[in-house]
């Protein structure tokens, strides 16, 4: 399972914020979303996401158990140096 | 058994050391005693739901049947099938009729699964309880829909309890306001911190203080599975370590599971951790598995010692052989594998299963290492096995999850696909596959080339093909034989080789009771049954029919669905002889069940035929309406032979109120007819045609007509027809011997037999001709002027109902009294919208009225409502 499309159209940036910190292993399941490990103990993974992809994201994220703290999608102009 | 459901529907033994959860029990207990209700418990992974239900399982008298969704759970082969396979484990003899249903080869209807399921929980005198875990895993509509379906309709002996890590779609804020409902969320499952204590401290004999628990606390916010883990890092720990690790815990950022699992493997030895990981990529194990997967050969005594420390590891029998880890550690461990070790594992795994024989896991274990080619050689292995046992739907469905271009070498394979997507109505994409298929016939052998051409002469109408492809199929293969018996018969009977067609269908019902597949062997003996009667075999058909039914009937008098789709020729049956109420009452029962099986073409010949009985019945009207709308159904979805019946009898009915006018296109069309080449709809037409000739006293040309169907046709029943016409035109014509002559050959046709209605058919227009030979058989022709007196008296107002209202129908009054729709109407009682109308359209009749403010109001005169 792979996470994160890049290139397509309908695709839309997401940022997405869990509960604590994902472990290095983990993180090769969001090889392509770029990932931070934020200070107040949370992940945030950020991506170029379709809306099948964000739905298949969450329900793996919910069979885990993590806790979803937000998602949120970037708009175009905030989305500074991201290139597609 | 199929191993694979077998393990999915054991009630789970976790004989944990349990701490007994009072609230959660007098909570769950509050549920079990209310009447026909359902528990939902839905919180997140490792919240205790399935130790929660089980432990309190074991505290009762109830009997349990308990199925457990697993990956590759949503096939509606394997998802309700399943369920009826964990409550047969009560008793064995419970939900045969609901088994058969799923059985079918096509996809039955939703409410024919549940209805039936509801129908025979009826019989069961206790309460049963019945768990469905993992239930997010259920995904298709279909399945969820049949679980939404009994959910509104529980049976009041019920008790479901839902154990889901997502809501389900279902319209819970409904069940909740209706109070049918009870519920136990993430908040009530999590421990309090005093059952945590209880947890670490005696259970777990930690020696933990107050401070510590208070962090750990914190941090898992009660989560079961996050302080069972704790537990199991810190057994034999002194207070200083434990003091340690709750405080690197507490200043941990990470993600809390991962972060647990990490630290208890750590405490393990290498070859532990590496036993762990590799048998992480299978859902469930047994220690011979675990061998192949590991190379170890002690795998035994390695379960053994997890089991012991408690490493989430839950045994799935009572021989403890399969187990399975829980759902959370197994993920947390398989990161530690990658993508190429996994695909390696999961082949190991699928030999393995393929030398086991357990072909199922074998394909899916295939499939998930990427290895199509592998899966499509265990599908293919699989496929004699399964069609033995009439398992076809379990084969199609692994079908769909391999590529076609995995398929091409393996012409079984295809055929099987050509097959499922013909039976569904996918004629074209049959095709293509037939196509596929024939372009490389170089490489299939003789079975499969018979197995292939019952497909093809289905299509070409082949006698020859048909019988060759018969020829051709293996003895063994019985499910193939019993499709082309039937093809082969219903080819027959096309082109009027009546006794042919007869042997086909009957060698097929045999076959076909050997099979196992129910629908299969049912479908054979309503066709055989209906061509015994077009051979004039009135009285075997009957007995045939009733034989069948009894012997699908329990002791207590219940019917399984699937055989009450004999009231269909049963049905048929009693019009020819007469008998006009009663072939309403088992047509109506064989729509009802066709259509809430969505076998659409099965429910047409006896719409038919449940007009013709209303029309002698003396209920015209309604006779009327119903050939109307037939007629509509046959031209919109364009089928012409179909809408020639049909219109046939619309013809025939508008000639006996009188209406001889005719345009010029139709009667070109009729004499364009008689033309054609005989069969069962072009002689239908004819007689049709020489109806309307007698009546516009074309003698000559009635005459010469009817004497070739009379000569030529096979079919008993058109034969009986021409020759009751045939004398009728000579009497006409005076001729009084040729008529007499014609006369007794039909009326020795039917004597015998009992055969009443075709002579009723012809209405008064014989009346005259059966008085003047009364003599050839008195008491026949008694009954025959008998039947067609009532339907000329003029129904005059009656204030009793000539026929009662049955209990559905007063039902149904009742709710359209109260102003519901058709379509409310259907949803209440659960049954088709279609069927509601037919039922209305009956009511009205019997109330002698055309609509239902009528209806209602003529009910309420008659107290017939409440």
């Amino acid at each position: 399972m792979e996470f994160g499309r890049k290139g397509e159209i309908d695709i839309e940036y997401y940022d997405i914020i869990l509960e604590g910190h994902l472990n290095k292993k983990r993180l090769l399941m969001f090889a392509e979303m770029e990932v931070t490990l934020l200070e107040d103990g949370t992940t945030k993974l950020s991506g170029f996401l379709d809306q099948p992809a964000l739905y298949g994201f969450l329900d793996y994220v919910g069979n885990l158990g993590l806790k979803l703290i937000s998602v949120k999608k970037i708009k175009k102009e905030n989305q500074g140096g991201i290139k597609k | 058994m199929d191993v694979l459901i077998n393990l999915n529907s054991m009630v789970p033994d976790i004989s944990d050391n349990l701490i007994k959860r009072k609230r959660l029990f007098d909570l769950i207990d509050a549920g079990a005693n209310k009447k026909g209700n359902f528990l939902l418990v839905s919180a997140p992974a490792g919240y205790g739901k399935t130790t929660l239900i089980s432990a309190w399982l074991r505290e009762q008298q109830y009997s349990a049947a308990w199925f457990t969704a697993g990956e590759h759970i949503d096939h509606p082969s394997s998802f309700f099938p399943g369920i009826i396979t964990a409550l047969q484990k009560i008793n064995s003899d419970l939900f045969k009729g609901t088994e058969n249903i799923l059985k079918m080869p096509v996809l039955p209807g939703v409410e024919s699964v549940v209805s039936s399921f509801i129908d025979e929980m009826r019989f069961i005198e206790e309460k049963i309880v019945l768990v469905l875990d993992n239930f997010q895993l259920i995904k298709s509509k279909y399945n969820k829909n049949i679980i939404e379906k009994l959910i509104q309709f529980l049976p009041e002996n019920l008790f479901l309890i839902i154990l889901t890590r997502e809501d389900p779609p279902f319209m819970l804020n409904r069940f909740r306001i209706e109070g049918s409902m009870s519920e136990i969320r993430a908040q009530d499952l999590r421990f309090s911190k005093e059952e945590m204590l209880l947890l670490f401290n005696q259970v777990m004999s930690l020696d933990m203080d107050n401070t510590d628990l208070d962090a750990i606390y914190k941090k898992t916010e009660g989560w079961v599975s996050g302080a069972r883990l704790v537990g199991i890092k810190l057994m034999g720990k002194s207070r200083q370590d434990i003091h340690d690790f709750v405080l690197d815990l507490s200043g941990s950022h990470h993600f809390i599971i991962d972060y647990l699992v990490e630290e208890v493997l750590r405490d393990l030895d290498e070859v532990t951790k590496e036993f762990l990981y590799r048998t992480s990529v299978v859902e469930r194990f047994c220690p011979e598995l675990c061998n192949i997967l590991t190379g170890r050969d002690d795998s035994s005594k390695i379960l053994n010692k997890l089991e012991i420390m408690n490493l989430f590891l839950l045994p799935l029998d009572d021989k403890r052989e399969w187990f399975r880890y829980h759902q959370l550690f197994r993920d947390s461990l398989q990161i530690n594998l990658t993508q190429s070790e996994k695909n390696e594992l999961h082949m190991k795994a699928a030999d393995w299963f393929a030398e086991q024989k357990l072909f199922v896991e074998a394909v899916e274990e295939a499939r998930k290492a990427g290895e199509f080619t592998k899966a499509a050689r265990y599908l293919l292995e699989m496929v004699p096995e399964y069609l033995e046992r009439g398992d076809l739907k379990k084969i199609l469905e692994l079908l769909e999850e391999v590529p076609d271009n995995y398929l091409k070498d393996r012409p079984l394979l295809l055929i099987m696909k050509a097959w499922s997507l013909f039976a569904t109505g996918n004629k074209k994409d049959a095709l293509f596959y037939i196509d596929l298929i024939t372009r490389n016939s170089g490489l299939i052998d003789n079975c499969n080339k018979g197995r292939l051409m019952t497909l093809t002469s289905l299509i070409s109408g082949d006698i020859e093909e048909a019988k060759q492809a018969l020829k051709l199929i293996d003895e063994k293969d019985k499910i193939f034989r019993v499709n082309a018996l039937m093809t082969l018969g219903q080819i027959q009977a096309g082109y009027g080789k009546l006794m042919e067609s007869v042997d086909s269908f009957q060698q097929a019902y045999y076959l076909g009771r050997e099979t196992g597949q129910v629908f299969m062997e049912i479908m054979s003996l309503i066709n055989l049954a209906l061509k015994q009667n077009q051979l004039g075999e009135l009285q075997e058909a009957l007995t045939l029919c009733r034989q069948n039914i009894e012997r699908f009937q329990d002791s207590r008098g219940y019917i399984q669905p699937l055989a009450r789709l004999i009231f269909i020729p049963l049905g048929i049956l009693h019009y020819y002889k007469g008998d006009y109420q009663k072939a309403k009452k088992y047509l109506i029962e064989g729509i009802e069940l066709s259509e809430c099986l969505s076998l659409v073409h099965v429910s047409w010949m006896p719409k038919i035929y449940y007009a013709l009985s209303c029309y002698e019945a003396g209920e015209t009207e309604q006779a009327q309406e119903i050939i109307d709308e037939l007629i509509d159904f046959t031209r919109k979805y364009n089928l012409k032979p179909n809408y020639q019946w049909a219109d046939n009898i619309k013809v025939e009915f508008s000639l006996k109120a009188g209406n001889l006018e005719m345009g010029r296109e139709k009667l070109e069309f009729y004499s364009e007819a008689c033309k054609q080449n005989f069969n069962t709809i072009t002689i239908q037409t004819i007689l049709t045609y020489c109806r309307v000739l007698l009546r516009k006293k074309e003698y000559s040309e009635a005459i010469s007509q009817l004497k070739k169907v009379f000569d030529q046709s096979s079919d008993y029943l058109d034969k009986l027809s021409a020759g009751l016409l045939l004398a009728l035109a000579y009497y006409n014509c005076n001729e009084k011997e040729k008529a007499e002559n014609y006369l007794v050959e039909a009326m020795k046709m039917s004597v015998s037999q009992g055969y009443i209605s075709p002579f009723v058919r012809e209405g008064k227009s014989i009346l005259s001709l059966l008085k003047e030979f009364r003599e050839l058989s008195p008491e026949m022709i008694d009954k025959i002027v008998s039947k067609i007196k009532v339907n000329l008296e003029e129904k005059g107002e009656t204030e009793e109902l000539v026929e009662p209202l049955t209990e559905r129908e007063r039902e149904i009054l009742t709710l359209a009294a109260g102003g519901l729709s058709n379509k409310k109407i259907a949803e209440k009682l659960f049954i088709t919208e279609g069927t509601t109308k037919w039922h209305l359209s009956n009511i009205y009749s019997k109330l002698g009225v055309s609509n239902r403010t009528r209806a209602a109001a003529k009910a309420r005169e008659l107290g017939l409502l409440e």
